[in-house]
């Protein structure tokens, strides 16, 4: 019985660990780096360019299949390229009626990014509190961090201890703006090195969103009013000089929203498809538009809106990612599944299987066979020989490998 | 008289290669037994068998009525065994050593183990890995003595043994059989030392059991005859009455059970009508080789 | 018996345990000194931002000695019982064969255990007593595969030395080696995979058993 539960661990040690390394050896060699297109939306034409995948040769072409060179896609792009164009002096005055002054264009230019793993990820609950008026060119870092608990808690760095003052003076500024401690959420743009600093965006425990950070050594505290049914799942906040918005929402159903300066007004981003557990969304802005871009493995949904946030265009793209290709699809065959401990789309270490589906399970039936031919050779019938063949079934060659290796137990001598 | 040990039909093979077929023989209580036989013909992978530390191909093995694939902690605690060059665990001394065994074996006797080691130049901390070859294979003895069991299993207790500790080991084994029901299973290949202790003897050669008797019945009736033949090239062979034979120039040696009456009549029957026939004593070694061959 | 059994382990391995021991606590020690280092050149604040908002990993000194321990004790405690075929004295001794192996086993399992509790607790002491418990569970979290790391490769190490035949002892150490690696490539992991990895450490207990029962079917 002993024995019989030991073969089982090592059958299932060797199906573990190769269904592990056999695919991702097989991988390191076979993988081909396919880069998603980049997607431009030009405000000259009003078009998309969109830059070719192949990282060696840099061509643009728009909708129509029109190639453009680098040069052109700089003059078709001249607010993503205006230090290039001031250089060479081809930046236009104005365009679309609005002037071209160059410190509007730079406030304008804004950039977000927000990856699946980042949606999941938890930090240590531990932050730095910053002076957000100090009245000093460069922020910088307090003595001290906070986490909120059942009570907003200071901890001074030097000697690793509450400082209580302060830490009464912002857990009673909290409670008296209704925070229900503790927070279920604490996002900020936790670096010294931004222009400016909004302190952070709380959840707390009653799903409150609120706006807390440090104005003259004083709390500042104001709930933002946010529907009650929001579902918050991740927040990304950066601070940007155009002031427009403090950063993002994500919310578990895939909706995402702009926490705008007025008021913590609300702005719904209107993407569909959003799945911020495949996507990798970017958010470029400029002077007129905003191009927002979900880029999946083998697919980028492009939206581009104006100011007011209505979309103007649309831009979708398909390709066949390494799955497709001729080393997926041997793999298909050949693997009936991989697994892998730790994924792109995830922050979370945890079992993540890529099944093959049905392709695969021809080779499983397959080696089966071969293996209950095996067993009839060796005398043994399908009384005992049943767990082997159901792990060939059901794995594979990861199976098929395990029991090869690891022999049947002959019952007389255990 | 019970059956300490039972071997039916065993037969082994490494791979492809067959080591022996269908062996019996058994070991009957306060008899000892010795499995003899050129080296690799199959007396260590006997008593891996009988120990259960090897399966056989086929066949079956007791051990006091037992599987001896699956000997009851019980019965293991009855059985000895001494390894094939006194292997023990060397990392300990002579005190832990004794410790360590006493408590698994219930009817353990730590004097004659210690009578045994005041033999010894050894210190009580010393450990076995800084003892010569024979200080260790006393120390084993000691051990297998404490132990006080029914069947004691020695697989070539010899080996690496000067003459003066190959001796030590037979008086004190001789002094332990002499105790009721004690059965001692012995391999070797040094014949000399076994000759007035063996009981029963089994004669194995490779892939054959070539003799299974008791050793005063081996001993009396096999014979060495020699006797002169015309020239080198005088031919005779093995059959039901010469078991083994050897021509040197014109000197013929005959090992044979049967009686010099009947070899002489064998011999004239070849031709051989004025031949004076010698019949030669043997010591045990003698009957070995005589059986097994010089090759 | 359990008692002398334990005896006998404990002979074989205390010296390359208290040599382990003392390497941990080294290792330990040099951590609590570099904790005191960073807090003085970096800065408190400096080291407190490096470490929580950078991932600073000042414990690295601990990644693999729990690993290393397992491998060394398993060796120590049973390359002594199989070399010239002297497991058979192990296995003659009149218990049941399996109960003996795992009671060898699981002699050496405490040990460890024991080793890396202590150990657990000394980075809880050390590191509680510059970072709040929010730093002090992030490290732990970290620290916990590397452990249990220990306990898999020490299982796993006696399965590989108890197995008689050469061909399958490297056989095995491929896969061995991949799977004591997994436990190094993660970082917060899910409660499952915790699980996981605490059953199946335990459970490469049971290998042991396996070499043991090919020991006695006497495969040459």
């Amino acid at each position: 019985m002993l024995i019989k539960t030991s073969r089982i661990v090592y059958l299932l040690l060797i199906i573990f660990a190769a269904s592990i390394f056999i695919p991702k050896y097989y991988w390191m060699k076979f993988e081909k780096n396919i880069r998603s297109p980049l997607v431009y939306f030009s405000p000259v034409k009003n078009d998309f360019l969109i830059r070719s995948k192949d990282p060696n040769q840099v061509t643009y072409v728009d909708k129509a299949g029109i190639k453009y060179g680098r040069t052109e896609f700089e003059t078709l792009m001249p607010l993503l390229n205006y230090r290039q164009l001031t250089l060479e002096g081809r930046l236009p005055d104005s365009l679309n009626g609005v002037p071209l002054i160059l410190e509007k264009i730079r406030l304008n230019n804004i950039t977000l990014k927000i990856y699946p793993s980042e949606v999941d990820y938890v930090p240590i609950q531990l932050f730095p509190m910053f002076e957000s008026k100090s009245g000093r060119v460069q922020l910088e870092m307090p003595n001290d961090y906070f986490r909120i608990t059942k009570r907003l808690e200071f901890i001074d760095c030097a000697t690793n201890s509450i400082g209580e003052k302060k830490t009464e003076l912002f857990t009673s500024y909290l409670a008296s703006k209704n925070f229900s401690f503790p927070a279920k959420i604490i996002s900020g743009n936790p670096t010294s090195k931004k222009a400016f600093d909004e302190g952070y965006f709380v959840v707390d425990s009653k799903d409150n969103l609120f706006h807390i950070k440090m104005v003259k050594g004083k709390p500042f505290c104001v709930n933002a009013n946010v529907p009650a049914n929001l579902e918050i799942a991740s927040m990304k906040i950066m601070e940007m000089p155009l002031r427009e918005f403090y950063g993002m929402i994500v919310t578990k159903r895939n909706e995402v929203y702009l926490i705008s300066y007025d008021h913590y007004k609300l702005i719904k981003l209107p993407l569909e498809g959003y799945d911020h557990t495949k996507h990798v969304l970017t958010f470029m802005g400029d002077l007129f538009y905003r191009t927002i871009s979900l880029v999946g493995k083998n697919s980028i949904h492009t939206f581009v809106t104006n100011r007011a946030y209505k979309v103007v265009d649309r831009y979708t793209e398909t390709w066949n990612d390494n799955d497709k290709l001729t080393a997926g699809v041997v793999a298909s065959y050949f693997f009936p599944f991989t697994l892998s401990l730790s994924d792109d789309t995830s922050s979370v270490s945890s079992f993540y299987f890529k099944f093959s589906g049905s392709k695969a399970f021809i080779g499983s039936i397959i080696l089966s066979v071969i293996v209950f031919f095996i067993l009839q050779k060796r005398k043994i019938g399908l009384s005992k020989g049943w767990f082997d063949l159901l792990l060939v079934l059901l794995t594979g060659i990861f199976g098929f490998l395990a029991v090869s290796l690891v022999k049947n137990v002959d019952k007389n001598l255990e | 008289m019970e059956n300490v040990v039972e071997v039916k039909n065993l037969t082994h093979y490494y791979g492809n290669k067959l080591v022996f077929e269908n062996f019996n023989f058994e070991i009957k209580s306060g008899r000892i037994f010795g499995l003899l036989g050129k080296n690799g013909t199959g007396k260590t992978t006997t008593i891996n068998i009988l120990n259960g530390f090897l399966k056989p191909t086929s066949g079956q093995c007791l051990m006091f009525g037992e599987d001896s694939y699956k000997l009851s902690p019980q019965t293991k605690a009855r059985v000895g065994f001494l390894i094939e060059g006194h292997v023990q665990y060397s990392f300990m001394s002579i005190v832990q050593i004794e410790k360590f065994y006493s408590s698994f074996y219930p009817k353990w006797k730590k004097e004659p183990y210690y009578e045994l080691m005041a033999k010894l130049e050894v210190t009580q901390n010393q450990k076995l890995s800084k003892m010569s070859c024979g200080q260790r294979s006393q120390v084993a003895l000691g051990l297998i003595l404490a132990q006080d069991p029914d069947l004691l299993i020695l697989d070539d207790y010899s080996m690496g043994l000067d003459a003066g500790y190959r001796r030590l080991f037979l008086d004190y084994l001789i002094e332990y059989a002499k105790a009721e029901s004690k059965t001692i299973f012995v391999t070797s290949h040094i014949i000399q030392d076994l000759e007035n202790f063996l009981d029963d003897c089994l004669i194995i050669d490779y892939r054959s059991v070539l003799l299974s008797m008791p050793i005063k019945k081996f001993q009396s009736t096999f014979k060495q005859y020699k006797f002169q033949v015309p020239g080198a090239d005088f031919k005779l062979v093995k059959n039901g009455i010469v078991r083994n034979f050897e021509i040197l120039k014109d000197k013929a040696t005959i090992y044979s059970f049967s009686v010099k009456s009947d070899i002489e009549g064998y011999l004239r029957s070849l031709g051989l009508t004025n031949t004076t026939v010698e019949e030669v004593p043997m010591t045990l070694e003698d009957s070995f080789i005589g059986i097994t061959g010089k090759y | 018996m359990y008692s002398a059994l334990i005896y006998k382990e404990w002979l074989k391995i205390r010296w390359a345990f208290f040599g382990m021991t003392l390497l941990s606590l080294l290792a330990v020690t040099y951590i609590a000194l570099n904790l005191a280092y960073y807090t003085e050149f970096m800065t408190a604040k400096g080291f407190w931002g490096n470490v929580i908002l950078l991932g600073f990993p000042f414990y690295t000194e601990m990644k693999y000695l729990p690993v290393l321990t397992g491998i060394v004790i398993a060796v120590v405690q049973f390359a002594p019982e199989t070399n010239a075929s002297r497991l058979k004295l192990t296995l003659h001794l009149p218990v049941k064969e399996n109960k003996l192996l795992l009671q060898m086993t699981s002699f050496g399992f405490m040990l460890l255990a024991a080793l890396f509790i202590m150990l657990t607790m000394l980075l809880w002491i050390a590191i509680g007593k510059y970072f709040p418990a929010e730093v002090v569970a992030f490290v732990l979290n970290i620290w916990f595969p590397w452990a249990l790391a220990g306990i898999a490769g020490y299982f796993l190490t006696t399965a590989i030395i108890v197995e008689p035949v050469w061909a399958r002892r490297l056989i095995m150490i491929p896969f061995v080696l991949g799977f004591v690696d997994l436990f190094f490539d993660i970082g917060n992991e899910s409660a499952e995979l915790n699980l996981f990895l605490i059953i199946f450490s335990l459970l490469t207990a049971t290998l042991v058993l396996f070499s043991g029962y090919h020991f006695k079917r006497g495969i040459k």
